[in-house]
């Protein structure tokens, strides 16, 4: 930066805006009707809305999926199970029947 | 502050404290009711460059042309901005009112906020090439101004 641009520099100085500014401005705020969602608002909120369709829909498919895999070992051990008793009564069975 | 760099954008823009508080709480009003679309920090200081450049041409427009504001028309400075206050900084910012909105736009985000070329660029909707131009010329012109007022040369 030249001389010269440093002294427009110092010209150009940031400057507080006069006493009560910022008073003035809630007072006008505060007078203003209420706010009406902006279309930005809705924009988000439908952003948001499907988000939330979307999640609870994958949240749903991923719970059926866990209660889908639960009942399968369930049913799996149940089958393991009933497989080892099918298979302890038949050897009961054929141990009787050998006996005899 | 936020506050301080949108004032003074009006200020060294229009000269005058009344019509640069009233742009810079116009500013503020509409920051307020576009809040929802803020993204960052960046971006509010983005938007409130923008919006208060934009604002100040405006504001520039409605009043008299500037071919008829006076030195002696031109509000005096406060107190406090008068400690830092030289006599050529006085005229300086003076002759920055005197210029065309696009080279005073370009001048005062260019010193004022220093901003880069590309950053003024995109507050500006200009490219960056233009951008350059408006600054050199309003440099060339603030050159002349200063030397044939206090003798200066560069």
């Amino acid at each position: 930066m030249t001389p010269f641009e440093e002294d427009l520099k110092k010209a150009l100085a940031k400057c507080e805006p006069p006493d009560g500014f910022t008073e003035r401005l809630a007072e006008r705020i505060a007078s203003l009707p209420a706010r009406k969602a902006s279309p930005m608002y809705w924009r988000w909120a439908a952003v948001a809305a499907a988000a939330a369709i979307l999640f609870g829909g994958v949240a749903r498919e991923h719970q059926h999926h866990l209660e889908g895999e639960a009942a399968k070992e369930k049913l799996l051990v149940a089958m393991r199970i009933t497989s080892s008793k099918l298979q302890q009564a038949q050897q009961q069975i054929e141990e009787v029947e050998r006996k005899q | 502050m936020h506050k301080a760099m949108v004032y003074s954008i009006g200020w060294h823009f229009l000269h005058d404290r009344h019509a640069a508080e009233e742009m810079a709480q116009e500013v503020f009003l509409q920051l307020h009711t576009s809040w929802a679309g803020i993204q960052s920090r960046e971006h509010l200081l983005f938007w409130l460059r923008r919006t208060a450049t934009h604002r100040a041409i405006d504001a520039g427009r409605k009043r008299r042309t500037k071919a008829e504001i006076t030195l002696e028309e031109a509000d005096e400075p406060t107190m406090l901005e008068r400690v830092h206050d030289t006599l050529l900084s006085s005229y300086l910012n003076r002759m920055v009112g005197t210029l065309p909105d696009k080279q005073r736009s370009a001048i005062i985000l260019r010193y004022q906020e220093e901003m880069e070329v590309e950053e003024i660029a995109r507050t500006l909707d200009m490219n960056a090439s233009t951008v350059k131009t408006h600054i050199a010329r309003g440099l060339e012109f603030l050159r002349g101004k200063v030397s044939r007022r206090l003798g200066r040369s560069e």
